[in-house]
């Protein structure tokens, strides 16, 4: 990218999001281009494209529900230690998890890459955050209506531990306090700010290759389907599955695996109903979220912290989402209910025939799982038994042979 | 041993419990006392956990006299008044009948009937497609649910195929029972039954009822709004998904020899087992 400096080698890389701000579309283009980076000298570590749980581990000291934390930790240690041994010119770690790393962990993952690390926020505009933000929450958690959580939100922009609903939601995006609390804990010389403009698609690659000395066009984000804003009907249908799952009988875990990664992904997946109306964003909210952003905007910029883009679109009125408010809904269109079961059920049928079922599992899993394995280990004592069968033909063959041999 | 508490038929509850079928079982299990308590026959069980009472039954409208508050509270009542600390109620929901002494355990055990069938499961993998679902003529919502969950669901294992199609039914067949082609009342009154109901059910779940099998049967229907499947009914069909599965499970011989592949198991786990037990 013209006028970005590219880092200097022997540098770890550490995009650290915060959430919402491109982060999955860059870690989809680092890992789809691993070969091409590898012959750059670039290493984008892992088995996935997104080590969710191995920064979690580390940066938060949890994991998701139903996960091993131990388990997750070695990972992590293991995929920076491959980084370590391989010594590539420029090293890259991506997970929008480290922006809420606590102080331990901050300081674990800064001691364990070494002086050589360079901290990279992308920010967005909160204007354009506050739907997605709340739909993220809403599959996860019971929230309060959009009205309300926007209400209670940006009531809460100053309040320094984000407030009582959503806490995590200016822990994540007071991009301002986030550029200065690892300006704190690196210096500014180690910290660069990615503005992101939506409207600019290469923008984001663009600032990666740039940072990381590539050739222009390396880094192509995948389409992602997956990862879309759902419609406004979408969003309710999630909330009131999210409200009676997160209660008695169900588990955090159950939860977790089939309604958070089941459920919401299958409502991504399918094709939005054209005729659902979008989230609508109030115009009071919009006005705040611009003040907020404009306030953020300068202490960026007072931060020291190297900046790439225009710290003016935080404030930009071009960059609001649709205004307006949403006329409750009560019905959904059948084809996005049954891609609610459907996401649930494919999910079911991810659940693997192992041995034994994982400790951490919930009721729900256990149960398809006991099913799964029971039909393993019928093919396993049938392939058995074909295999005796087999043996036994073959043996009275030989004996045919033999006695028919000695005629 | 546990005591299975079986209430007489009444209010198109266990309206298998008379006197003909209890004698047709010749069980040595079942037993009778009118003088200690009387409209009740009770099983005397290895293994159930604790002393139960145990209501089975079909949709709520075969339940309610009539489609009104009155006639739920009456429900409600009838439900109540068996309900003891000693021997807490269990509805069993279900929309076959009773026929036997062991489909009657398994409901009792908040098990689903017909059981998990390990040898059909297995005769299929995810090389098979999922089937087409059926539903109520008439019904153009549920068919387009039915139609679209079949080409969304996806069977990620070989050995998984019945949890996608168990899934796809009882889904389908919730969004079938919830959309009301032919009510019995208007559109409003028919919301505000099914709302009714589910308040009564959580009412009765907080006394300490416990509830099994397609429980969504127990909600009034409703009808489609303008082709769209109402909020809470697609959210019914989705939990019924998880449901199912949790009460159909395999029963797995717990002494059963579990060889554990090498190449399954994690590392620490395999240190562990070469370092032996402490």
């Amino acid at each position: 990218m013209t006028g970005v400096e590219p880092l200097p080698d022997g540098t770890t890389l550490v995009h650290i999001g915060p959430y919402k701000t491109g982060t999955t579309a860059m870690q989809g283009a680092l890992w789809e281009a691993r070969d091409a980076l590898a012959t750059h000298g670039v290493a984008y570590p892992g088995e996935l494209a997104h080590e969710m749980n191995a920064a979690m581990a580390v940066a938060l000291g949890r994991v998701d529900p139903g996960k091993d934390i131990d388990a997750f930790r070695e990972r992590w240690y293991a995929m920076v230690g491959a980084l370590q041994d391989a010594r590539p010119r420029v090293g890259v770690l991506s997970s929008e998890v480290y922006c809420e790393a606590t102080d331990d962990g901050a300081r674990t993952v800064l001691d364990v890459l070494g002086p050589q690390t360079h901290v990279v926020i992308t920010v967005r505009p909160i204007v354009r955050l506050l739907g997605s933000q709340w739909q993220q929450y809403g599959q996860n958690v019971p929230v309060p209506s959009y009205d309300d959580w926007l209400r209670a939100i940006l009531d809460a922009a100053d309040a320094p531990d984000g407030g009582t609903v959503t806490p995590s939601f200016w822990q994540r995006h007071r991009h301002d306090r986030l550029v200065e609390r690892w300006v704190g804990l690196v210096g500014a010389d180690r910290v660069t700010v990615i503005v992101v403009d939506d409207r600019d698609h290469r923008g984001l690659p663009a600032a990666f290759e740039g940072l990381l000395g590539l050739p222009d066009g390396l880094l192509r984000p995948p389409a992602d389907k997956t990862n879309r804003s759902l419609t406004f009907a979408e969003a309710t249908l999630m909330q009131e599955l999210v409200d009676r799952t997160s209660q008695p009988p169900w588990t955090s875990a159950d939860h977790g695996r089939f309604i958070r990664f089941g459920a919401a992904r299958g409502l991504q997946a399918a094709p939005p109903d054209p005729a659902a109306e979008k989230l609508l964003t109030p115009g009071w909210a919009i006005d705040r979220a611009l003040e907020v952003g404009a306030a953020m905007a300068q202490r960026i910029g007072a931060s020291g912290a190297r900046v790439i883009g225009d710290l003016g679109l935080l404030s930009d009125r071009a960059l609001a989402p649709a205004e307006g408010e949403n006329a409750p809904v009560t019905a959904i269109d059948p084809g996005a209910a049954a891609a609610l079961a459907a996401g649930i059920i494919s999910k079911l049928t991810g659940v693997h025939p192992r041995p034994e079922h994982r400790d951490l599992a919930g009721p729900v899993e256990r149960a398809v799982w006991s099913r799964h394995r029971a039909v393993t280990e019928l093919w396993d004592a049938e392939r058995d038994l074909a295999g005796a069968r087999r043996t036994a033909a073959r043996e009275l063959a030989r004996r045919a042979r033999r006695r028919l041999g000695g005629d | 041993m546990s005591l299975l508490h079986v209430p007489d038929a009444r209010a198109g509850m266990n309206a298998f419990a008379v006197p003909t079928w209890w004698a047709s079982l010749e069980d040595e299990r079942v037993t009778r006392d009118d003088d200690e308590l009387p409209d009740v026959t009770v099983l005397d069980l290895a293994d159930l956990a604790d002393d139960r009472t145990l209501l089975v039954v079909g949709a709520m409208a075969e339940l309610l006299a009539e489609p009104t508050a009155e006639g739920l509270a009456a429900w409600v009542a009838e439900v109540r008044a068996v309900h003891t600390a000693a021997a807490p109620v269990h509805l069993a929901v279900s929309l076959d009948e009773v026929t036997s002494l062991d489909q009657l355990l398994t409901l009792a055990a908040g098990r689903r009937w017909p059981r998990f069938d390990v040898a059909a499961a297995a005769a299929h993998s995810d090389a098979d497609p999922v089937p087409p679902q059926s539903v109520a003529s008439g019904q153009a919502t549920a068919r387009a649910y039915a139609d679209a969950i079949v080409a969304q669901v996806e069977v990620l294992l070989p050995p998984t195929w019945q949890t996608a199609v168990d899934g796809t039914a009882d889904a389908t067949a919730c969004i079938s029972r919830a959309l009301d082609t032919d009510p019995d009342l208007g559109p409003a009154e028919a919301r505000a039954m099914r709302d009714a109901c589910r308040a009564a059910l959580a009412d009765l779940e907080a006394d300490g009822v416990t509830i099994s099998g397609p429980r969504d049967a127990l909600l009034w229907p409703v009808r489609a709004e303008r082709g769209l499947v109402p909020i809470d009914v697609a959210t019914d069909a989705a939990l019924e998904v998880m449901l199912g599965q949790l009460e159909r499970p395999a029963d797995l011989a717990p002494d059963r020899a579990v060889v554990v592949p090498v190449e399954d198991l994690p590392a620490r786990a395999l240190l562990n087992r070469l370092r032996g037990s402490r």
